[in-house]
């Protein structure tokens, strides 16, 4: 199924936190926008996500589902904050 | 003697060892209907907490607890990380290139799948859960060989790293019994891998050798040390903290990887691997 992320509101909070992340781990990169896409546009390689994923569950205090452990849901700062910050997610 | 020789004379050598040293692991270990909760299943000097401060606020019991949680997450983290390699090897085996090593590559996947196995037997039999695979598979280099390359680097660094685990807890008669076999096994076999791996990681080295701007060698160095400390993080699992029961097993994370204290242990740990990737210039001397 095919989920329309730009309809949802944003968790400001986690998505700056996650900016912030990306920006340290990068060191000398720019801020990304809520939309970048993380792994297309080579902003954090397959190790560097894993760190990342880590984060994310630090954040939100939970771990996350195996099943969700998946580019799909990583693409961007939009849809991480959609997937795992919502009150759906 | 030429290289492809040489290399040819190792596999073959390696090939009728896998067959002398050949083991049915369904009947190899004698599995106990449990195992103690007093006394430690990892080594006390294994533990990601081991020569911190953190360590010294436990009590033995929780100290125990832990072991029990760790040693699962590191078999654990072994079960996945053999799923890859054995996908990378089928990807490779019989296929252009790879023609050489390709009958050892039958004896390896054979070693392989009976690690993944026991690996996660003991999981599921005593720890009741295999621990979560937080990886993601895509490539971070478009090009083919570099892809290959790292592949079969990572397979080696890991062996390496999980061999200097296996070595110590294999010695460690404080152990459940079946903990030393599995380790000493997985170790018997990890000696001709690792050994194979040197020489498929630089027969694939030299494939890309001169071939790429200075850049890009620049980012694959990069890419092999990140690997290593990444390797080495994944022993701290916030889900082996939480299950051992300890409090912010996030925080518990992030002070016992920066630690000062755990320097020490992180360089014996790499000490293997550096050494090898240094000493065929596979990485720069200086980081």
């Amino acid at each position: 199924m095919v989920v329309d992320h730009s309809q949802k509101s944003i968790d400001a909070a986690a998505v700056s936190k996650m900016r912030k992340w990306i920006a340290v781990m990068k060191q000398n990169h720019n801020e990304v926008n809520v939309d970048t896409n993380l792994i297309k546009e080579g902003i954090l390689d397959s190790l560097e996500m894993v760190s990342f994923i880590l984060y994310v569950e630090e954040l939100r205090c939970q771990e996350i589902p195996e099943a969700l452990i998946q580019p799909q849901y990583f693409a961007s700062l939009r849809v991480i904050s959609d997937t795992f910050f919502s009150d759906d997610g | 003697m030429s290289e492809e020789q040489t290399l040819t004379d190792l596999l073959r050598r390696l090939c009728d060892l896998s067959v002398e040293h050949a083991y049915d692991p369904f009947r190899e270990f004698e599995w106990p209907d449990s195992l103690p909760d007093q006394g430690f299943w990892m080594s006390a000097e294994l533990l990601s907490c081991h020569g911190t401060r953190h360590m010294d606020a436990l009590t033995e019991q929780q100290l125990w607890k832990l072991s029990r949680c760790e040693l699962v997450n590191f078999f654990s983290f072994n079960v996945h990380g053999i799923r890859d390699l054995m996908l990378r090897v089928l990807s490779c085996i019989h296929n252009p290139g790879f023609e050489v090593p390709s009958e050892y590559f039958h004896h390896f996947l054979d070693e392989e799948n009976k690690h993944m196995w026991f690996f996660a037997e003991f999981c599921n039999r005593y720890g009741g859960k295999i621990y979560l695979n937080k990886s993601m598979q895509f490539d971070s280099f478009e090009q083919e060989d570099i892809q290959t390359f790292l592949a079969f680097a990572k397979i080696l660094i890991s062996e390496e790293i999980s061999d200097y685990y296996n070595v110590y807890m294999m010695q460690d008669s404080t152990l459940p019994p079946v903990v030393q076999k599995l380790n000493y096994v997985h170790h018997q076999d990890e000696k001709r891998h690792i050994a194979m791996g040197r020489r498929v990681v630089r027969m694939l080295h030299d494939d890309i050798v001169g071939k790429y701007p200075e850049e890009v060698n620049r980012r694959i160095d990069s890419y092999l040390r990140r690997y290593m400390d990444f390797f080495v993080q994944s022993l701290y699992n916030p889900s082996a903290y939480r299950d051992a029961g300890l409090p912010d097993p996030y925080e518990w994370r992030n002070n016992l990887i920066s630690d000062p204290a755990r320097e020490g242990f992180h360089g014996r740990v790499l000490r293997k691997p550096m050494r090898f990737f240094r000493s065929q210039d596979l990485l720069q001397s200086t980081a």
